[in-house]
């Protein structure tokens, strides 16, 4: 039919439909051209009468009611759609909840045919277990019941996903990301565990990963209640039989029989790992022809390693990735014995972590070589700067400021970088024995690589420098710059010496080699620091000058760092000649000109909290000199104008731990002299001051070195305070006791403390003589002797400084209660702490002469305090003695009267 | 899929892009799929399955109600009158299929759509012959798949077409005779 066909017969035919029945033929011969339209329109005026009913409906009504069981079917709140699965116990469907389509559910029904009292046991414990699981990653329990017919069914989470193994090959994920899924998964299952249920079915079948990539467990059909009170279950329900698990996971418990715990998940968990790693089952090549020789290959062959079986290797995927570590992990969760096995999911999961984030893992040996190479590796930061970073593991935290000296630059970057590291490689040294044994190791691992190194690094400058870095380095931690460990000074000296050349031949080789001459420059300041220590106080200062000029030409217009580096080395100069206390040449007046020139390259005030605290550090050692030549009153003015300065710097600086520190040393300092200077209640008041500032600091950081030794300090002196000048013996013993207790935990934490051991012999025999004072002389006695015991063991170490053999010394003929001190066996001490002080220690003469005295040979007791006397300035009229002069001209009085008799 | 999309596209559509239509279907399909399955509370066979307040439901749920336009209304029961059409169907295919044993129903529409008896067939060649009719004159199939298949009443096919109701229900009248006609002689 033609478009003008149709539109002449639906005119007519509309027309027609117009015209009154019985008047329609008429019509249509009339406004018909021919005899076909007037039949055609006829025929359809027919049809229009006859279907008065037709399409009078909806389309809809057209469709058929369906008759499959179980699809339309509404159960509890939910409109089944259709079949997405079914198992041995029921079939699942997706339903969407009436009255809101947009969730969706999966809900299972048991199967009418199989609905025996045991099935609907286990529905009714699958519905408890999820009920009682509430997790991100578990399907999620939403109802449950019994339908009309009596069949129980549960509701729960529709989750759209794919199998676990199949997403992670449909997107190719490589190792590090199905880890990760993996690990997600772990949760998961720790999480159920901890509910006290065991899946006992886990498998990748039961594990989807939705588009989003979030993996989902499923599926706990089987599991096994650890604790059936505890879900308001009776015990009867639990079911004892476990047999209806898939075997392919199923741990060798599980196939035997025997009784089933957390370890079975952790079993399977291992297979799915191992599956996920290498795309193979660990039993695939063994015996698989029955399920005979399936169980015993499961129950007693041991799977081999995944990096051997990995079949199909890609570049995310393959067998140098898997070998080490997974090998471990995975194998480690395959154990036969469930004891052997990972005592839980999250330790699995943890040893995972490890093994991403580079720490050793617990699944392989702990040996120390394997655990040094971890924590290198993972620092990423080469062995030179390494070895900075591993002597924090030592000693090197025990910033114990007996004088509460500031620290020089290299040992606050380790500090520094030992509270930052400290808690990563925490776990690397754990299995250590004792940190100074890890640090000698370290240094020793460090020191032998360096020497291979060596013999490889002839004529690569880049290298060499490379090496003489890293022998600085390792010096830094065999000799701990600051208080220097019995031994290991020479040692450092050893590794100095070692760079030193490296460093000179690179820098002579291109004199444009600005690295090489900052290195060499380095290499010097090393040695300048450490040689005083092991008695070459001349030397030191030889390479104190070299320093110097080398930093002086390498000093740039603008550059701190160059600027920073001359300041040190006019420092170093300045302790070498006169500053430090226990060695120095004695040469006071260059000393200071060594620290004026430093302060001149402090940058003006105000151009930061670096340079503010550098300047009251060099202002210091300045007011310290003073302080020790007896001149209290002069340092005493200094160390006050400083800590105005230094109070502003902390108001500015509220966060600065280390400005708050300062402003501690200075009240300690001030206090100190104070005392000296018979000020008592100051005194006090500003150890007071000085003390609460570092119990808030220590509160805030129990790490925090400086505090603690600040404390040590602050209550040691306030003890003595008390003791000496006040005579108030409980406060003085709390004092004590409160240091000894600081000491302790230090000493205790690290055996291979010298300092903390010297500080707290010192500490027992104060505390030995406040007890004799309150009557307790056999406690006393107990105090003293453990006091002297310490200090002799480290006076008696090859290679004690001056100050350890002074401090045995010094205590020994101190001693309380008085029988304990032995003149005879001190003597040697004393003698020897004032050979090391060149005789120009006034506190060595001293000890000298109380030996001397002790011994009844007061002549030369008399001859060593006068010397000793002689070294101080004379007291003033008027202003009273200082405490360590009191004392010189009280044992001299009572020399020279036993003299006279 | 929010009441924001529904409405840009039908307000293309009525601008004259007739590709909005593509994109309506799908939305417009799932929204009515939705109903669908909600109208039937009941089990009872022979329940009949309201079009009408299914098309119009969608439309509520779909479209910004902010969005006043009548003409935005009739192109969206345009759209779903359409889609309905395809979705009852795709339905009937799948499940003529099924019955001659040919294979798992392709079933696009959820089966929860229980209505009365079974009547499949003759859908299926009620739209055949009314894919006839669209070649000859689509004004008048347009009105039969409004009717029809949307469900809607004349005043609402009328709105929806920008036709007088006289000429819907002169368009009407000729489609039934015809389609009765064409499906009573095959």
């Amino acid at each position: 039919m033609n478009p003008e066909r149709w539109q002449e017969l639906k005119r007519v035919f509309q027309d027609a439909l117009e015209v009154p029945r019985e008047n329609r033929d008429l019509y249509l011969r009339d406004a018909c051209a021919d005899d076909e339209l007037r039949q055609e329109v006829a025929a359809l005026l027919a049809s229009e009468q006859d279907s008065t009913d037709f399409l009078s409906g909806s389309a809809v009504s057209y469709l058929p009611q369906d008759a499959q069981s179980g699809t339309g079917r509404r159960i509890g709140a939910f409109l089944i759609v259709r079949e997405i699965g079914a198992g041995g116990m029921g079939t699942v469907y997706l339903a969407e909840r009436e009255s809101d389509f947009r969730q969706r559910v999966a809900v299972k029904l048991i199967r009418a045919d199989v609905a025996s009292g045991e099935t609907v046991r286990r529905f009714t414990i699958e519905r408890q277990t999820l009920a009682a699981l509430h997790h991100p990653r578990i399907v999620r329990l939403i109802d449950g019941g019994t339908t009309d017919d009596g069949l129980p069914y549960l509701v729960v989470d529709y989750v759209e996903g794919v199998h676990i193994d199949k997403f992670c090959d449909a997107h190719k994920l490589g190792v590090e990301e199905r880890l990760k899924l993996f690990m997600e998964v772990c949760g998961a299952v720790h999480y159920a565990h901890q509910s006290l249920i065991v899946h006992c079915d886990l498998k990748p079948s039961n594990i989807l990963v939705t588009g989003e990539g979030v993996p989902m467990l499923l599926d706990f059909g089987i599991a096994k209640l650890l604790d059936p009170g505890s879900m308001g279950l009776e015990t009867e329900m639990a079911l004892t039989r476990q047999r209806a698990f898939t075997p392919r996971y199923a741990s060798p418990e599980q196939l035997s029989g025997r009784p089933v715990t957390t370890a079975a998940d952790v079993y399977a968990l291992g297979v799915i790992l191992y599956e996920l790693l290498t795309g193979l089952s660990p039993y695939s090549a063994g015996d698989l022809a029955s399920p005979a020789a399936w169980i015993k290959s499961v129950c007693e062959a041991d799977a081999p390693a995944p990096s051997t079986t990995i079949p199909v290797e890609t570049p995310e995927r393959n067998s140098r990735a898997l070998r080490g570590d997974l090998d471990a992990i995975a194998l480690k969760a395959l154990r036969k014995d469930p004891r052997d096995r990972y005592g839980s999911v999250d330790q699995m999961a943890e040893d995972i972590r490890r093994h991403l984030s580079g720490q050793p893992v617990l699944a392989r040996k702990n040996t120390t070589p394997y655990v040094i190479r971890k924590f290198l590796a993972r620092h990423k930061i080469g062995v030179a700067a390494a070895a900075v970073v591993l002597m924090a593991i030592g000693a090197g935290l025990a910033s114990t400021l007996w004088e509460a000296r500031i620290a020089a630059r290299r040992f606050e970057d380790v500090r520094n970088l030992a509270h930052t590291f400290l808690f990563d490689i925490h776990d690397s040294i754990e299995n250590l024995p004792g940190s100074t044994a890890a640090r000698s190791l370290i240094a020793q691992t460090g020191t032998s690589y360096l020497d291979r190194l060596a013999r490889d690094a002839r004529g690569d400058s880049g290298l060499q420098l490379e090496l003489a870095e890293g022998y600085l380095k390792i010096g830094d931690v065999e000799g701990n710059q600051f208080r220097p460990n019995l031994g290991d000074t020479s040692k450092a000296v050893e590794s100095y010496r070692k760079a030193l050349p490296i460093a000179e031949s690179v820098a002579s080789g291109n004199r444009k080699d600005l690295h090489a001459r900052r290195v060499l420059a380095q290499a010097h300041m090393d040695l300048a620091g450490a040689l005083p220590f092991t008695g070459k106080t001349e030397e030191a200062f030889e390479h104190a000058r070299k320093a110097e000029q080398l930093f002086r030409e390498l000093l740039a217009p603008g550059d701190r760092e160059s600027r920073t580096d001359l300041r040190r080395a006019y420092e170093t100069e300045g302790d070498i000649l006169g500053g430090a206390r226990d060695i120095n040449l004695g040469r006071e007046e260059e000393a200071r000109a060594a620290y004026k020139e430093s302060l001149l390259l402090v940058a003006e005030p105000g151009a930061g909290e670096q340079d503010a605290t550098a300047r009251i550090s060099l202002e210091m050692k300045l007011a310290d000199m003073d302080d020790r030549a007896g001149r209290a009153a002069d340092a005493l003015k200094q160390y006050q104008d400083m800590l105005a300065r230094a109070e502003e710097l902390a108001r500015g600086n509220p966060n600065n731990i280390r400005v708050q520190g300062m402003v501690v040393v200075l009240l300690n300092r001030i206090a100190s002299a104070q005392t000296a200077l018979r000020q008592g209640p100051e005194a006090l008041e500003n150890y007071r001051r000085a003390i609460e500032i570092d119990e808030s600091i220590l509160a805030a950081d129990p790490r925090n070195d400086k505090a603690r030794s600040g404390l040590e300090v602050a209550n040691k002196n306030l003890g003595d305070h008390y003791y000496y000048d006040t005579g108030d013996i409980p406060r003085a013993l709390a004092c004590y006791r409160r240091v000894a207790e600081l000491l302790d935990g230090q000493a205790r934490a690290d055996p291979g403390n010298i300092v903390a051991r010297l500080h707290l012999s010192e500490i027992r025999t104060g505390i030995a003589s406040c007890l004799v004072k309150t009557g307790h002389v056999a406690e006393a006695r107990r105090e003293t002797l453990l006091g002297l015991e310490i200090a002799k063991a480290l006076a008696d170490r090859p290679g004690a400084t001056a100050e350890q053999v002074y401090n045995y010394a010094y205590l020994a003929i101190n001693a309380d209660p008085e029988d304990l001190r032995d003149a005879a066996a001190v003597l040697p001490y004393a003698l020897k702490a004032v050979e090391m002080g060149h005789g120009s220690d006034p506190f060595a003469l001293h000890v000298l002469a109380q030996t001397y005295a002790r011994a009844a040979d007061y002549r030369k007791a008399i001859e060593e305090d006068e010397k000793a006397l002689a070294l101080y300035p004379p007291a003033e009229p008027g202003k009273p003695v200082p405490n360590a002069q009191a004392s010189i001209l009280q044992l001299l009085k009572k020399s020279r009267d036993k003299l006279k008799k | 899929m929010t009441s924001a999309t529904v409405t840009q596209l039908l307000h293309q559509l009525s601008g004259g892009n007739r590709q909005a239509v593509d994109e309506l279907t799908p939305l417009v399909y799932n929204e009515l799929k939705r109903i669908a399955g909600g109208q039937l509370r009941s089990e009872r066979p022979g329940h009949t399955l309201q079009a009408t307040a299914l098309v119009h439901e969608a439309y509520l749920k779909l479209v910004d109600q902010r969005d006043t336009s009548w003409q935005n209304r009739a192109h969206f029961f345009g759209v779903a009158a359409q889609v309905m059409r395809r979705i009852l169907l795709d339905y009937a295919k799948g499940r003529r299929r099924e019955k001659r044993g040919g294979g798992i129903a392709a079933a696009t529409l959820d089966e929860a759509l229980v209505v009365g008896d079974d009547r499949t067939s003759d859908l299926i060649e009620i739209d055949e012959v009314l894919t006839r009719l669209e070649k000859l004159d689509e004004r008048q199939a347009k009105v039969v798949e409004l009717r029809f298949f949307g469900g809607l009443s004349v005043e609402e096919t009328a709105e929806a077409m920008g036709i007088s109701e006289p000429t819907v229900k002169r368009e009407w009248a000729m489609a039934r005779a015809w389609l009765h006609r064409e499906l009573a002689s095959a």
